[in-house]
């Protein structure tokens, strides 16, 4: 028996020794069931397609458009800025100019971006290589190419934000594993711009018209939008940037090529109709962007960056953070408040025929009766963002309502087109200004009669369409950048600045301007955004249309008529030394902006730290 | 040892002969301290075969020749033999007095076997089952605290089942995990000494050299820790149980404003350079200026008092069953713990048993089963949080308004958490609640077949299943709530490890004469893990919902309209490893030692043909005390003397899985995108590490010289070891620049050292038979220095994290781990530093810095200094007197000059005292707590550190503000403080405090009953009777909770932060062994 049992362990013994030392190199072989390799990944169809959907993922959340790029990056221009006063580590310090090369808003979406960049660069190596994109059959080539051709557009939007906010930006195109440095200097944006213009041709190419991939809507880049981001960057690299050579603001003496780029590209979406087109009624592009129920059968909205999930990573806080303001007693919830209108903003639209002031600008806020009523001229709103526009209506103090980051819209592509033909031209063509009339004619809807007349000189045509895209973008974060490609920047910092000071003064332009507007809280029909500030009670009553009141001067005492509260209107603008909304150091407006030095941002000091190779932005 | 007494015993008892013409004589035996009778001593007629071994009573009778001259001999193993001449007594009598010499005849772990401590030829320390025993702790780590050299053991925190961190000699790795190996009877089991009861511990081996745990090869790099448990023995079955109880109270609290001081602090902050709105918002809040004397008689409130202040009952009750027969051997330990914190809704369970069974099949067949089964549930979200600072649950007992009422009454929901970031403490204990359940099973089993008598084979099999669960609820004001809408949510973690591990060895010793001997031992290792786990988190419970009825009912959770809950995830991950080993150690007439071993290992965590790595080492020893030269001295004093010398390699291999290629994963977070209207399509993304294909084993080369002096009689143990430790390549997580889609790659880079000297002395100092001493004490001295980093950097900056984006650290080639780096504190600023100029109108005075005085106002929120203001130390050679970063230097390491500890036991008659002290010398901590209370940093309505109640004045007794600048420097006259500064936190050296400490950590006094009393009872055979204090009394000028605390730990790089820490307390118990 015991013999018996020695045995039988000895040869167990035996057996398992020579069974773990014969398969010596499979047991060292172990890979996890939860993971995949590049090369079971990019040869099936519904795998690349995940790996392109892990490439969007890097434009939203927080860090992405959902936030910080967004509502933050593009402040400040002639149309808003951050609420709250300055700190060089946050928000506020961006918003002012005045960021420093610590402030985690600027690293978190730094980082963001070149991980967007990273994950379209192993698709753009992994897919062209696929033996499903060279050998598949036509429907399976036809998809791969798509999503090579999304990957490379996907790239290029990632890149194209890094550089109009830092500059000469490190660019790499193939995969980190790959680099031959992990270490990549700074690289001219000249040259960057060129090579993604480039790949955006081949892009547009691969990607069919949106009428031919209905399930992409605008939440993925179609045809139109690759054409659309392609003018965009045509027009940054034609137009004026920071050479960081020599910090001056300065545009290549090749521009036109660029101009002719957007032109081509514009026209080419314009020809297309079926696939994009303006939506009639201005607000119903915006609302779209915050349900499921989308009023935009026009397709205006060409590319936006789409979110949901209720996280950081692939939601938005758009309407929570910026967008008109609730109460979070309201039946609401909280929400909006983040970013406010330069009041003078306000009196840039036509007194009571353009429909985008009510859209643009959040003129009144829900308080905590859920009740409506007029904002200080200093706590306006971007009111293209509403939490009272989403499915999120209630009291919970949820941060993300799924509210979509416009990218692109066919006005865009209107005023685009309008743009590079006058330069092109020098003045404008016929169907350029007729481009510029389409837009001018959905903003006056009903009041066609009242569109301003249309310049035909180069420069004078130029002014209305710099007029015009303040009026039609404004809160979409294009302004900025605008006045940057144009090297405007700094004079319209300034010419806001005095426009500021004569508003304070009841001056100028401002000279019917109220002090004081007295307001009383009334009902929020949730009708559209006309009729409800045409509904704002304000004093003296229902006697005067609304829009008088913001230009006749009033009782000009702070103290209000029985019943009504006082806003400080003029008044809210101050230019205390210290905390005046001008030029103060804490609250002012652009305080810490030096032309041709910050029109980009401080690169992030960890990312320096890490990387010997790049430089630091003139004078950061 | 207490078995090779009994084996000993039984030899010599097996030969009885019998004589003609004899007579009897007959006695007892006695021990000579204790005077308790001794079984099994032999005695023995000199020069003849005639001998016998006393009973169980000690006594004997012998048969001796009835003529003639008899000499008895008495010998027993562990004692002074002794000769007696028989004359015509019939009865002698005996007592033996120990033999201290022999009883130093210890037996080392020395991995894969054991050797006797003289023939040891690497360093290894070692802690015997009766260091253990006097320390009623929980968890064997924390009675290992400062007894062995070269050894560090620290708790981290004050928490209930707080992480201990174990480092030999310094650690190697910069950014790896530094914790040693454990082995527990031939297994390797992760953090082993918080599973294990010290109870049921019967050896520590701690091997500290590399040429010593090379014999492990890979994973031995940091130091093995062998444990070797309580086998049964032989004879009756022991039953023994061990009771204690006790509670637990905090260690000291951070003092805070009081009201009257917040209050007016706060007034402070409304009124200076603000707005007319904001000073509104102060009287709304506090009331006007004249009336804040109230605030005088309002209760102060401590929070630290009512979050952390109970009485924190704990008891344990263990229960040890051991016994066998001849053939088998079996030893069973339950050990069952309940342990409140000291902080509301924390708390510990734990239940452990574990069986060993050892069974000889025949002579030649032996096998053994080893089961244990750990069963804990640790209670409560803790204080700290590896996340930064918007995650400090510490901040609310310190920062919260010091009374209740005002603006929160203390009630559920916070109303102005969004402008304090506070909430009321307790509400938030109660609001986050966690339970994190952990049940091991550790088994092995092996089988030893001897073949011939110098040749055996043992196989062993060991199967670890570790099954862990944690549930942790947010309720509607925890910081995951608020996130969430403010509404309940759950996070429920599972996970679950298999680890298989196979060792087959053969030893062989051949018979090479007296002269020599060799043992040679080849092996083979599978080390088999793997890990499944999954985490579901579930969000939007109804507001009120409970807890408990939260996790038994996650369906009850529902989205608002619009949202959807995230998707549960799972992950598959595990490693595989294979090792060949071997190893001949060599002794030549027990004078010239040689042991040679070599390790080769392959690791599934690296690429193919990255996969091996050999380490080969070798260890000499030369026992001087047993040349003939030195014999011929006959220096008495000198029991024993021996030089040894080591050198070898080791591996390490501590790092992810999959490191070394780019592979995609599925996630809905991190990789999801909205593609379509209200759903997440989820993609497909690489790791967030960039794959390098080229890692490969870390490799860790030592040198060790060591003494070992036996000295009076064996009385005075002297152990000195000095050693070099050099790592290579070391697996580095290396930060890269964010240009490359990540922000870290794993790389073999760089090489550190530690070298160090260790000292460890063991005196019976007393030894008489009522009274005993005996000390120990234990001294360590570790040089940690970066030789080199990646790609030729000499330096970078490391951030700690507790404050996003803070470069608190300074990694630096030359330097050690641990470099706190920031700004040198210069007081404040005052009038003097500035020129004033007064407004006719108003009268006011604005003060402009003079051009040379360097202005700080990067650390002032990027404002202009004002009087008052925190100043720094200019250092930089640059015109500019703008403080910058370059200005920051090293401010000190957390690395202390020396540790040790200084044990002390005495017994007399039936009292038995022990004092364990361990102290730290010449460590600095940095202190995060003390920055952040003690600034403002863009939040009102925060408390402050009571110091800061010194601060500079700007406010008059009127609550004027003050700027005429005669007036202000006479009302500062008598302050010392800064102005809280609001500026973003940023280390200054006034946050960084010398962490020196000596630290009583226990002292015990037990008393054991009278046996005689004790045998009336019939069933006890002993009592024992204890008192002890765990944590009595830390001497040190640090001013947060404890300079032990290291709260940034997962990144080994930031050691010594204090942040957050759960706070110490002391424990005060009393307990019985009974042994029946």
């Amino acid at each position: 028996m015991k013999t018996k049992f020695i045995n039988t362990a000895l040869l167990v013994l035996t057996i398992g020794a020579i069974t773990i030392t014969s398969s010596c190199k499979k047991v060292l072989d172990f890979k996890s069931d939860s993971s995949s390799p590049a090369e079971a990944v990019f040869e099936s169809t519904t795998s690349t397609n995940a790996a392109v959907i892990g490439v969007y993922n890097k434009l939203i959340g927080d860090n992405g458009y959902g936030n910080r790029i967004s509502s933050l990056f593009p402040q400040t221009a002639d149309d808003f800025k951050t609420s709250g006063s300055y700190s060089s580590a946050d928000r506020r310090g961006i918003s002012m100019y005045g960021a420093s090369a610590d402030n985690s808003d600027l690293y978190n979406p730094f980082v963001q971006l070149y991980s967007g960049v990273e994950r379209a660069n192993l698709c753009i190596k992994y897919i062209p290589a696929s033996n499903l994109y060279i050998n598949g059959s036509a429907a399976e080539k036809a998809m791969m190419q798509r999503y090579y051709g999304e990957a490379l557009a996907l790239r290029a939007q990632f890149l194209y934000e890094l550089i109009r906010n830092w500059g000469d930006v490190p660019a790499s195109f193939v995969p980190a594993a790959d680099a031959a440095t992990l270490y990549g200097p700074n690289a001219d944006h000249d040259k960057t711009y060129e090579r993604i213009i480039a790949d955006l041709k081949t892009a547009e190419d691969l990607i069919p018209w949106r009428s031919a991939i209905a399930d992409y809507g605008s939440f993925r880049f179609t045809k139109g939008a690759v054409k659309g981001l392609r003018a965009r960057i045509a027009l940054a690299r034609g137009g004026y940037s920071l050479k960081i050579s020599n910090h001056t603001m300065t545009r290549n003496s090749d521009y036109l090529t660029y101009y002719k780029i957007a032109f081509d590209e514009c026209l080419d979406i314009m020809n297309h109709r079926g696939d994009h087109t303006l939506n009639p009624v201005y607000e119903n592009v915006f609302k779209s962007l915050h349900t499921i129920s989308r009023l935009d059968d026009a397709h205006e909205l060409m590319f936006e960056v789409a979110a949901y999930g209720s996280n950081a990573s692939t939601d938005s806080k758009l309407g929570y953070y910026n967008g008109v303001r609730y109460n979070s007693a309201s039946s609401f919830g909280q929400g909006g408040g983040g970013i406010n209108a330069i009041p003078t903003y306000f009196y840039e639209f036509d007194q009571s025929k353009d429909v985008r002031r009510d859209v643009t600008i959040g003129v009144w806020e829900i308080n905590a009766n859920s009740r409506k009523i007029l904002n200080a001229a200093s706590a306006l709103t971007d009111g293209k963002f509403r939490k009272s526009w989403t499915a999120f209506n209630n009291s919970s103090s949820a941060q993300t309502f799924a509210i979509n980051w416009p990218i692109l819209r066919f006005a865009d592509v209107l005023l685009m087109y309008a743009e590079a033909d006058n330069e092109i031209n020098n003045g404008p063509s016929g169907v350029a200004q007729a481009a510029l009339a389409e837009v001018q004619r959905r903003a006056y809807a009903g009041n066609e009669t009242s569109i301003p007349v249309a310049a035909t000189s180069k420069e004078g045509f130029f002014t209305a369409i710099v007029k015009e895209r303040l009026l039609e973008f404004g809160g979409e974060g294009i302004r900025k950048y605008d006045l940057i490609r144009w090297n405007l920047l700094n004079s319209k910092i300034i010419e806001t600045r005095d426009k500021l000071r004569l508003f304070m003064n009841g001056q100028g332009a401002y000279a019917n301007v109220p002090n004081y507007i007295y307001a009383k809280e009334n009902v929020f029909l949730q009708t559209n955004s006309v009729a409800e500030v045409a509904n704002l009670d304000l004093y003296p009553g229902t006697s005067t249309t609304v829009n008088n009141v913001f230009y006749t001067p009033g009782l000009g005492t702070s103290a209000a008529p029985s019943g009504y509260t006082t806003k400080n209107w003029r008044a809210a603008v101050t230019d205390d030394p210290s905390t005046g909304s001008i030029s103060g150091p804490l609250s002012g407006f652009a305080s810490y902006f030096e032309a041709n030095k910050k029109e980009v941002f401080p690169y992030p000091k960890s990312a320096l730290i890490e990387n010997p190779a790049m430089v630091q932005n003139f004078g950061y | 040892m207490k078995r090779i007494l009994l084996l000993f015993a039984l030899f010599t008892s097996f030969t009885v002969s019998v004589y003609a013409q004899t007579r009897q004589i007959s006695g007892v035996i006695t021990e000579k301290a204790t005077k308790a009778p001794l079984p099994g001593v032999s005695v023995i007629v000199k020069g003849t075969k005639n001998a016998v071994s006393t009973d169980e009573k000690g006594a004997y009778t012998l048969a001796i020749p009835s003529t003639g001259s008899t000499v008895l001999v008495v010998r027993f193993v562990g004692y002074v033999s002794q000769e007696i001449t028989v004359g015509t007594q019939t009865k002698i009598n005996l007592s033996l007095a120990e033999d201290v010499a022999q009883l130093s005849e210890v037996v080392v772990n020395i991995g894969y076997g054991t050797v006797r401590k003289e023939a040891l030829t690497g360093s290894v320390s070692s802690v015997g089952a009766k260091d253990l025993a006097d320390f009623p702790v929980g968890t064997a780590a924390e009675a290992l605290a400062g007894k062995l050299a070269g050894v560090s053991v620290t708790a981290t925190e004050g928490s209930p089942g707080a992480e201990v961190q174990i480092k030999v000699r310094g650690g190697s790795s910069l950014t790896g995990d530094n914790s040693p190996l454990y082995i527990v009877d031939g297994i390797q089991v992760e953090n082993a000494l918080s599973v294990l009861s010290p109870n049921e511990i019967q050896t520590i081996d701690v091997l500290k050299d590399i040429a010593s745990t090379s014999i492990y090869g890979s994973r031995g790099a940091n130091g093995v820790v062998i444990i070797t448990t309580k086998g049964g023995k032989k004879g009756r079955t022991i039953v023994s149980l061990e009771s204690y109880a006790g509670a637990r109270q905090i260690v000291n609290t951070l003092p805070t404003l009081n009201p009257y001081e917040y209050v007016k602090y706060q007034y402070e902050l409304y009124n200076y350079n603000t707005s007319q709105e904001v000073k509104d918002q102060f009287t709304k809040r506090y009331g006007t200026f004249e009336d804040l004397d109230i605030y005088k008689n309002v209760e102060n409130i401590d929070w630290q008092d009512r979050v952390f202040g109970r009485q924190a009952f704990s008891n344990t009750q263990i229960l040890n069953l051991s016994g066998g027969s001849d053939a088998t051997t079996f030893n069973f330990t339950l050990n069952n713990t309940k342990e409140d914190g000291i902080m509301l809704n924390s708390g510990y369970r734990r239940t452990f048993a574990s069986f060993r069974f050892d069974h000889k099949i025949s002579e030649k067949l032996r096998t053994g089963i080893n089961v244990r089964y750990s069963r804990q549930r640790i209670d409560g979200v803790g204080t700290s949080s590896t996340g930064s600072s918007g995650a400090n649950r510490l901040r609310n007992a310190v920062r919260f308004q010091p009374y209740s009422g005002g603006g929160d009454s203390g009630d559920l929901f916070d109303a102005d958490y969004q402008t304090t970031a506070l909430t009321n403490p307790i509400a938030l204990a109660n609001n986050e609640l966690k339970y994190d359940y952990r049940n091991d099973m550790i088994s092995s089993a092996y089988l030893n077949y001897q073949i011939l008598k110098n040749l055996s084979i043992r196989s062993t099999v060991g199967l670890t299943y570790t099954d862990r669960k944690t549930n942790t609820f947010n309720g509607a004001i925890s910081l995951a709530g608020r996130n969430n809408g403010g509404l309940p949510g759950v996070i429920l973690d599972n996970s679950s490890l298999t680890a298989l591990i196979n060792t087959n060895l053969i030893n062989y010793k051949p018979d090479l004469g007296s002269d020599h001997s060799l043992d040679l031992l080849v092996g083979q290792e599978l080390v088999k893990n793997d890990i499944t786990s999954n985490s579901t988190n579930v969000k939007w419970f109804p507001i009120n919902i409970t807890p408990s009825e939260a996790f038994a009912s996650i369906q009850k959770a529902e989205p608002p309209v619009g949202s959807v809950q995230d998707k549960p995830t799972s992950l598959v991950t595990g490693t595989r490893q294979l090792s060949f080993f071997g190893r001949a150690s060599y002794s030549y007439k027990s004078r010239y030692l040689a042991t040679v071993n070599f390790r080769r290992d392959g690791s599934s965590l690296f690429a193919p043909g990255k996969q091996w790595g050999n380490f080969p080492s070798a260890q000499i020893a030369w026992r001087l005390s047993e040349e003939d030269f030195w014999k011929a001295q006959e220096i008495s004093w000198i029991d024993n003397l021996k030089v040894r010398f080591s050198y070898g390699a080791a591996g390490n291999n501590r790092i992810g899985q999959d490191l070394f290629r780019t592979l995609f994963t599925a996630n809905s977070t991190a990789g999801g995108y909205a593609a379509s209207d209200a759903s997440i399509t989820t993609g497909l993304i690489a790791g967030s590490v960039l794959a390098n294909p080229n890692i490969t084993w870390e490799t860790n080369t030592s040198k060790n010289l060591g003494l070992d002096l036996e000295l009076f009689k064996n009385r005075l143990n002297v152990s000195v070891d000095l050693y070099d430790n050099r790592t290579k390549d070391l697996l580095l997580n290396a930060n890269i620049p964010p240009i490359n889609g990540y922000l870290t790659q794993q790389q073999n880079v760089g090489r550190t050292q530690n070298k160090g000297l260790e000292i460890q002395l063991n005196w019976a100092a007393v030894k008489s038979a009522d009274f005993t001493y005996n000390t120990g004490f234990n001294l360590s001295f570790n040089r940690n220095k970066i030789l080199e980093l990646q790609n030729g950097v000499q330096a970078y900056t490391a951030q700690s994290g507790w404050v996003n984006n803070l470069a608190d650290f300074y990694i630096q080639v030359g330097k050690p781990v641990g470099q706190f780096y920031g700004f040198i504190s210069d007081g404040r600023y005052t009038v003097d530093d500035f020129t004033t100029t007064q407004n006719t109108t108003t009268g006011v005075y604005t003060y402009t810095l003079k051009p040379n005085v360097p202005n700080a106002s990067l650390l002032l929120g990027n404002r202009n200094p004002q009087p008052g203001d925190m100043k720094v130390k200019k250092l930089s050679s640059s015109s500019s007197m703008m403080i910058s970063e370059d200005d920051k230097t090293v401010l000190g390491t957390s690395q202390p000059k020396f540790t040790g500890g200084f044990n002390n036991q005495f017994a007399y008659k039936n009292f038995d005292l022990s004092v364990f002290v361990n102290f730290s010398v010449g460590a600095k901590v940095y202190n995060a707590n003390k920055l952040e209370f003690t600034s403002q940093f863009n939040v009102k309505d925060n408390n402050l550190l009571e110091t800061m109640a010194n601060r500079w004045q700007n406010f008059d007794a009127n609550g004027v503000r003050v700027t005429d600048p005669a007036t202000l420097t006479a009302m500062n006259a008598n302050t010392t403080l800064w102005t809280p500064s609001l500026g973003s936190y940023q280390l200054t050296s006034y946050a960084v405090e010398n962490g020196s400490y000596l630290r009583i950590a226990n002292v015990t006094l037990g008393y054991t009953l009278p046996e005689k009393l004790v045998k009336r009872t019939g069933i006890i055979s002993k009592l024992r009777v204890y008192a002890t204090v765990n944590n009595l009394a830390t001497i040190t000028g640090y001013t947060g909770y404890d300079p032990e605390a290291n709260t940034r730990r997962s990144n080994p790089l930031t050691p010594g932060v204090d942040y957050a820490a759960y706070p110490r307390s002391r424990y005060i118990l009393a307990g019985l062994n009974l042994v029946f």
